[in-house]
């Protein structure tokens, strides 16, 4: 799903990621560790083809992410969940609206659109703020509707940067309850954080870098 | 394909009323410029039709050699009449020289001199299209070239002073138009970056999803179309109210041969259109380069 083989990706000459070799198949959630500056949300950002690899080939869903041209980045992120430490949700549009906003991207109809958002909506239980605002949520229940836009469209690669950094230790649980489910139907999830103990009991496999290489896998 | 139109279209609508000042400013800014340039624009054509009615009064008058007799003076002005940009003519024969000398100096030549010496001519009347001073020095230079013809001329000062009043005044409401297009593209394509602006991070979150810059774009154009479309119908209710005005006020005193309404209307619709679109494709650039 996720294989990394020798990616070198650079900001500047001596801030990035280096030579950076990992795989993370169909159905398993990893986690990305290390301090801030580590290279984990380059990491991401290379996934996501943010930042261009300058060295080695990175491989998302067997596509070769080097090949992708520009014009068809869109179409390629599609296929990629993303959730972010700031959720990143629009705070004009309701839960609904949010979930949905992927699906309407790839335009999907309208009967579809509904069926698949409430049904989100059920797993992540959010059935009851479906209608409400960004801003009339707490910031657990803003990271669940940000899980639930990424689950919408089931894609086979979920990326979380930091999902937990803004989060109490029972939600942030919680939130991971929700990206472990993720996995169930296939899914590969490659999660950043620094936490270590919220990740410890979970015993999976985690990556750890430092100033952009790898130190554990 | 449609599901996607009509959410991008109901997008356009919700960004619209989202952004209601903003809109509603950029709107009134493009139907004050359609007004200044709709009285422009009227006045242009006011004034043309004016300086037309003005000069039609106008003819070039020829007088032919003593010499010729009427069979000749006949062919004479015969020829000219065909001459390009020649409307129509009056043949002036002895005995009608003779009458206008009348109606003029109240005197009869015949009685002064003994005999009509006054010469054959004619006097034309010019086609709408070349009652200017260039065409008609043109047509003069022509029938001074043709045998038998002894005097060509017309009221050149007059209607070069007139030529140089409307091409004056043209030139004016051109670069006064110009000028507030303009403007008015550049204060339409600040109001949408700022709308813009204020949603860069929802923009960057859609391209995060997958967004392309066209659906990203989309509503934006539709946002500024609709603009163009208010600010045509600002402006046409403004042109109204000072019509209804200049009615109530001047009706009775000036008779302005108005422009057709449908015209105006059209046009109106056309530059509120232009200018939007120009003020949008603008305001997107800086933040959804192509």
């Amino acid at each position: 799903m996720i294989k990394f083989e020798n990616v070198t990706a650079t900001y500047t000459e001596n801030v990035g990621i280096f030579n950076l070799s990992f795989h993370i198949p169909k159905g398993e959630l990893v986690f990305l560790m290390g301090p801030t500056g580590a290279g984990k949300s380059t990491v991401l950002k290379t996934i996501y083809k943010d930042i261009p690899i300058s060295d080695g080939t990175l491989f998302i869903n067997g596509e070769d992410v080097g090949n992708i041209r520009r014009r068809h980045v869109p179409r390629f992120r599609r296929k990629i969940g993303m959730v972010f430490q700031d959720y990143r949700l629009i705070p004009d549009r309701t839960v609904f609206e949010n979930i949905a906003l992927p699906l309407q991207i790839e335009g999907v109809s309208k009967k579809e659109i509904k069926d698949k958002v409430h049904d989100i909506c059920e797993k992540v239980g959010l059935k009851k703020s479906i209608n409400n605002y960004p801003n009339q949520l707490s910031g657990g229940e803003n990271q669940r509707v940000s899980i639930a836009r990424a689950l919408v469209k089931k894609p086979l690669v979920i990326l979380a940067d930091e999902p937990t950094g803004n989060l109490d230790p029972n939600v942030s649980d919680e939130i991971l309850d929700l990206l472990e489910i993720a996995t169930d139907s296939g899914a590969a999830v490659l999660m950043s954080t620094h936490n270590f103990p919220l990740i410890q009991p979970r015993k999976k496999r985690f990556i750890e870098l430092n100033e952009g290489r790898l130190v554990v896998q | 394909m449609i599901t996607k139109l009509l959410f991008l279209l109901s997008e356009s609508f919700r960004g619209l009323f989202r952004a209601k000042l903003p809109a509603a400013i950029s709107s009134i800014t493009i139907g004050i410029a359609l007004v200044i340039f709709s009285l422009a624009y009227f006045s242009y054509v006011n004034l043309l039709g004016y300086s037309y009615k003005f000069k039609s009064k106008y003819r070039i008058e020829v007088f032919f050699h003593n010499e010729l007799n009427t069979e000749e003076a006949r062919d004479l002005f015969n020829t000219i009449l065909i001459l390009d940009g020649i409307e129509q003519g009056e043949f002036i024969d002895k005995e009608k020289a003779s009458k206008l000398f009348m109606s003029y100096f109240h005197e009869d030549i015949n009685e002064i001199i003994g005999e009509n010496p006054l010469p054959m001519g004619g006097r034309y009347d010019i086609d709408v299209d070349y009652r200017n001073s260039n065409q008609m020095r043109r047509i003069v230079r022509e029938i001074r070239l043709l045998e038998g013809v002894d005097v060509a001329s017309f009221q050149q000062g007059i209607i070069s002073r007139v030529d140089s009043i409307v091409e004056n005044i043209l030139g004016i409401s051109m670069a006064i138009g110009i000028a507030i297009f303009i403007i008015a593209v550049i204060l339409v394509s600040n109001t949408i970056r700022l709308i813009i602006h204020a949603k860069q991070e929802t923009i960057e979150t859609m391209h995060l999803l997958g967004a392309t810059n066209s659906f990203i774009r989309f509503p934006f154009v539709v946002e500024g179309i609709i603009q163009g479309i208010l600010g045509a119908g600002f402006s046409l209710l403004i042109l109204y109210l000072l019509r209804s005005l200049q009615s109530y006020l001047f009706e009775p005193l000036i008779k302005l041969p108005f422009v057709e309404p449908s015209n105006l209307i059209a046009y109106n619709f056309i530059f509120g259109l232009l200018l939007a679109l120009i003020g949008s494709f603008r305001g997107i650039a800086k933040y959804l380069p192509k």
